[in-house]
């Protein structure tokens, strides 16, 4: 490789360098970016090892008034329903140390047990280096992944920010959309996936400084 | 019980109703006094008026534009008023770009005055009118506390045009935080590759300084630099994509903020794009 080349490539590679030097790999329609985590049971999960399976990440904080709203039993449903089907969900925590949401695997553990969570497992990512990769801004923030490790989604968990839906309708009169079921349900029918990404809707995610 | 004590509490008593009634223009919430006030004091029929919602937030603390920027939620009215009142959208003040780690939303520290223009109908003279809105915002330092309240504020019809109500100054100087049109002889336009917008504006002579705020969420990255280029009688400005912009955009909407030697102005952009 000449010189110009291999300028040309070092430019690139620190162009798409984003925040903390991490590349901001998310891109809908591209194979989902690859991380490896160990999860709050000790298990180590990779994500390349999912292939074969959809795969879902939700960026979680159980402190934030939105993803309260939707544990009221809403997320707890989907991902019932979803995880009986072979979905692996996964449910990722961002915060920085001392910041709103963080917590040891204990403290991870119990929420789950609290709250009747049926994720498939939780990551602790107090570094942000998961929450980076994908760009995740938002608790909740939700990534669909499909078995051929493809990311189909990546926004809002549905179109209801301010949990005032009543019988499947929004206070504006549209139908109630839960994104991460429609895409699942879409994809998993071999259907194009209607609605790939959104603006994600929730507390900003507490990174580090 | 004394006899001046029993006459206060007599007092109090009687009052009660009255207290209630003014309370309830005006709430005490987390972080947040929010009141609900109107520009002239009394109303008339057929005319237009103009109400809003003025916060005052503690500090350290924000609220959101209309477009909250990566993460947050815009505050939202549900009107309850008399038959026939029409309402206009929220008057949005040019927002401040609030910096987060990782992230940047678009809000309001201290207070903001959320003006919503109105045309009340045909009402009696003489009747006094309820006007009620349900309030319902996110408030936000490091943690996020969402807020709901109905406001109501009482006002007589009157039939010769009003006064302005004692609340009049907060509407003239939310008017002066109002972005401000887009002048008629400059001109914006812009193409959109798979890395940023890039922006061509024609403003006579270049600003010191420009930098863009998006109406829409997920079209910018509202955390990288914006690159500002001045040119001759012209400037560009380099806004680098979302990752999350899934598809083209037409238009480009959003708040110009430039900087001259006379200080900082912001006018309502729509820019044209090429998609690449």
């Amino acid at each position: 490789m000449n010189k110009k080349n291999l300028g040309i490539v070092l430019a690139g590679a620190l162009a798409a360098l984003g925040i903390n030097g991490v590349i901001h790999a998310a891109t809908l329609g591209q194979p989902a970016p690859r991380f490896k985590a160990v999860d709050t049971n000790g298990k180590t999960i990779k994500l390349s090892s999912l292939k074969g399976k959809f795969v879902v990440l939700e960026w979680h904080n159980p402190q934030c008034p939105f993803v309260k709203s939707q544990y009221k039993g809403k997320m707890q449903k989907l991902q019932a329903k979803w995880t009986a089907q072979g979905v692996v969900w996964l449910s990722i925590i961002s915060s920085a140390p001392g910041l709103e949401g963080s917590v040891d695997t204990a403290g991870a553990n119990a929420d789950v047990t609290t709250h009747q969570s049926n994720v498939t497992a939780t990551i602790l990512d107090p570094s942000g280096k998961i929450g980076h990769l994908y760009g995740a801004k938002t608790t909740p923030h939700m990534f669909v992944i499909d078995p051929k490790g493809i990311l189909i989604y990546d926004g809002a968990i549905d179109n209801d920010p301010l949990d005032d839906a009543i019988a499947d309708k929004t206070q504006d009169g549209s139908q109630y959309l839960n994104y991460v079921d429609q895409a699942l349900t879409q994809a998993a029918a071999g259907q194009q996936v209607a609605v790939s990404s959104t603006p994600p809707y929730g507390c900003g995610v507490k990174y580090a400084d | 019980m004394r006899r001046s004590a029993f006459f206060l509490t007599l007092l109090l008593i009687l009052l009660f109703p009255f207290t209630r009634a003014l309370a309830q223009s005006f709430a005490i919430q987390p972080h947040i006094k929010v009141e609900l006030i109107c520009e002239t004091q009394y109303l008339n029929p057929g005319a237009p008026v103009t109400c809003a919602l003025h916060f005052k937030i503690d500090k350290g603390w924000h609220l959101y534009w209309q477009n909250p920027g990566d993460s947050g939620m815009a505050p939202s009215f549900v009107w309850d008023l008399p038959e026939g009142f029409q309402t206009e959208p929220i008057l949005w003040p040019v927002p401040d770009k609030i910096a987060l780690p990782s992230l940047a939303d678009y809000g309001y520290t201290d207070d903001v005055t959320l003006m919503v223009p109105m045309t009340a109908p045909a009402l009696t003279t003489g009747n006094v009118e309820t006007l009620a809105v349900m309030a319902r915002w996110l408030v936000c330092n490091d943690i996020c506390i969402p807020g709901k309240v109905k406001l109501r504020l009482k006002m007589v019809v009157k039939s010769q045009p009003s006064a302005l109500s004692t609340k009049a100054g907060r509407f003239a100087g939310a008017r002066l935080e109002l972005p401000d049109p887009w002048p008629a002889k400059w001109k914006a336009h812009g193409k959109l590759d798979d890395k940023a917008f890039h922006l061509t504006f024609l403003t006579g002579k270049a600003p010191l300084k420009a930098v863009f705020y998006p109406l829409h969420p997920n079209q910018i990255d509202n955390t990288a630099p914006q690159n500002f280029e001045p040119k001759n009688h012209a400037f560009k400005l380099t806004l680098k994509r979302s990752d999350q912009l899934a598809s083209g955009v037409q238009t480009l909407e959003g708040l110009l903020l430039i900087t001259t030697k006379n200080g900082e102005s912001a006018f309502e952009a729509s820019v044209p794009l090429s998609n690449q």
